[in-house]
């Protein structure tokens, strides 16, 4: 479960002054639920889950991730998440295995409890042909599913995902997919950031449409597509945030 | 564990398969340092062989006489021409077609009988190496001959040689302590050693951070129940041990080439022999520890500060020269130097080692040398760690 109420973050920019990043930002994602984080470029999306990820501190504004407070618990809500992003970097020199017994280790698991978790991920993400290889000579899709079993080595209840298949090629976005798909099955909250209509209408129970740091609408699609009278995501999409022909 | 050592051992892990950290902390003090001190004797004791055997041309004016100084010149590894005008000589010599110009003077002969004073004038090119090498050749030659004539002129009178040294003075060294190899090794070791450590984990410091942010892996790092804090003293941690060892192997490298047989060529020939006690061993490893703390603290504070590891290096040129400035100035410090000098950073670290180096250990200064080097670094470690708990600096790549 994850709550948030009335989350802003305003950055100070030395051009720019104070650059309002999130501003007022309140939702509720369930168990067993896809929330999609559904905003163009700069919306605010990577910052939402920055924050609820206490990666960075809000600048009002509370909420909470798996029933601990982000402001006053934050370690304990990061051992209860798994961040998982678009970028497919990893630490080159070393191997899958060592990468995954490494965040592991961070995760606070280890000995054979770790070595059992890390055994099970190899075989769920079928990743024995090159667990043992280093990273710097893995596939782009070899490296996502090294990715995934990263974020998902503690077995998280709550999954952050901003824009998990950015730049990613048919076959391994759907890697992504399907492991979505798996983690509402096996009753996580996932908390999943996208500006793909196709992916947000495919995988989401619940789109909070994100613009300029303010979320304008919230609902399943039905609701959105009924609220805005358009039929196409892109549409329902543009609509909301104010931008479809005609209008500012 | 704790979640600082799972950081650590993991970069530790990391850094000792980067081929870039392994050739420039170990294989170029090892093998590269040896080598280029091997190479250096070589050519020097080539080009002491060359100019022993080569014959210098050299252009005479002797108006009348000088005939026992000509052949001892031709007896001397010279060629000489002879020539009449200065000019002509001057040109020979601007061409190039004779190192050096020999005047004597016109009374060559009468004045060195007459027990007074016969001037040879030397002309030579001060941008000519052959040139200077020929006018060293030439004094010693006439020193050579002075002395031969002294000895004549004082025989002529019954005089012995005595007489043109009412004293004499002889020097006799004790037996030290450390061997006098020691003092050679005190000038060029602390230097070699202070610089190593601070340049050989330029590489691993600026990945650690710098390259992490550029890579985009620090978020997910981030995003782990890891504190900033212990995430970057895991990181700190192992910068330090890579400083560490970049000093002992620049330390092991540097007496490597000490013990080569070149080595006597290029600095003394007592170079070779030095000695270093374990006590001495244990006492520069103690002296490095603030030393290489500070380094790791000053470079994790540039690779945080820096969005990426091309703007870190910027930042180091101008900060190379705050290290290489102290380290240059301990080859010219004097071993028992003022306690204000246990002040400077860099500097109070690289006059122990040349203390420990000679066997003339001030307390008063290696105390206060360490209380100054342990506040340093304890400084620039707290700077560090808050700069890195700084969530904007973490992610402006």
């Amino acid at each position: 479960m994850v709550t948030a109420s009335g989350l802003s973050k305003v950055f100070t920019d030395r051009k720019r002054g104070a650059v309002v990043a999130l501003d007022e930002v309140s939702f509720e994602a369930r168990p067993g639920e896809v929330f999609g984080i559904l905003g163009v470029n700069g919306a605010g999306k990577t910052t939402l889950l920055r924050v609820l990820g206490t990666i960075l501190a809000p600048s009002a504004g509370d909420a909470t991730v798996a029933g601990y407070n982000i402001r006053t618990q934050p370690q304990e809500v990061r051992q209860h998440i798994g961040y998982l992003t678009g970028s497919t970097a990893l630490y080159g020199r070393l191997t899958a295995r060592e990468i995954l017994t490494y965040f592991g280790s961070l995760y606070g698991l280890s000995g054979k409890m770790l070595r059992r978790r890390v055994d099970e991920l190899v075989e769920t993400l079928q990743m024995s042909e090159f667990i043992d290889g280093r990273c710097d000579r893995l596939s782009t899709g070899q490296r996502q599913r090294v990715s995934i079993a990263r974020s998902i080595i503690h077995n998280p209840p709550v999954m952050f995902m901003d824009e998990p298949t950015a730049g990613l090629d048919v076959v391994t976005s759907r890697t992504i997919m399907q492991f979505i798909e798996d983690s509402r099955r096996r009753g996580h909250t996932v908390l999943f950031s996208t500006h793909i209509m196709s992916e947000a209408e495919r995988l989401c129970d619940r789109i909070a449409v994100i613009h300029r740091g303010r979320i304008v609408a919230i609902g399943t699609l039905e609701e959105l597509r009924a609220r805005t009278g358009e039929r196409a995501l892109e549409l329902v999409f543009l609509s909301l945030i104010g931008e479809k022909e005609g209008e500012e | 564990m704790n979640r600082t050592f799972v950081v650590f051992w993991k970069e530790l892990r990391e850094v000792l398969r980067d081929r870039r950290v392994l050739f420039s902390v170990a294989v170029s003090a090892l093998l590269l340092t040896p080598l280029l001190l091997w190479g250096i004797g070589m050519m020097v004791q080539q080009r002491e062989e060359s100019a022993r055997k080569v014959v210098i041309p050299v252009a005479l004016i002797a108006p009348r006489g000088g005939e026992e100084f000509i052949t001892a010149l031709e007896g001397g590894g010279f060629v000489v021409r002879r020539v009449t005008e200065r000019e002509q000589a001057e040109a020979m010599l601007r061409k190039r077609q004779v190192k050096a110009v020999v005047l004597l003077d016109e009374q060559f002969d009468e004045r060195l009988h007459n027990e007074s004073t016969a001037k040879v004038v030397v002309l030579f090119d001060p941008l000519n190496d052959s040139s200077r090498d020929a006018v060293q050749r030439l004094k010693a030659l006439t020193d050579r001959l002075s002395a031969e004539w002294v000895q004549r002129r004082l025989a002529r009178r019954f005089i012995g040689t005595e007489f043109t040294q009412p004293v004499a003075i002889v020097t006799q060294a004790i037996q030290t302590e450390n061997p006098v190899g020691n003092l050679i090794l005190s000038i060029v070791l602390p230097y070699v050693i202070v610089l190593s450590a601070f340049f050989g984990a330029v590489s691993p410091a600026f990945d650690l951070v710098a390259g992490e942010k550029e890579r985009g892996t620090i978020e997910t790092l981030l995003a782990t129940p890891a504190s900033r804090r212990q995430i970057v003293w895991g990181k700190f941690l192992t910068v330090t041990v890579v400083c560490m060892a970049a000093a002992i192997f620049a330390m092991l490298g540097m007496l490597l080439a000490f013990a080569l047989p070149s080595s006597s060529r290029i600095f003394t020939e007592q170079a070779g022999k030095f000695s270093l006690s374990l006590p001495a061993l244990g006492a520069l490893l103690v002296t490095l520890v603030p030393l290489t703390v500070f380094y790791s603290a000053v470079l994790t504070i540039i690779s945080t500060f820096a969005r990426n590891q091309k703007e870190a290096q910027t930042y180091l040129i101008p900060l190379s020269t705050l290290i290489v400035l102290p380290a240059v100035a301990s080859m010219f410090t004097r071993t028992e130097s003022g306690l204000w000098l246990a002040a400077v950073p860099v500097l109070n670290s690289a006059m122990i080692i040349k203390q420990v180096l000679t066997g003339i250990v001030e307390p008063s200064f290696v105390v206060v040398s360490l209380l100054v080097s342990c506040a340093v670094a304890a400084i620039a470690l707290q700077i560090a760690t808050r700069l890195f708990e700084r969530e904007t600096v973490l992610l402006s790549s």
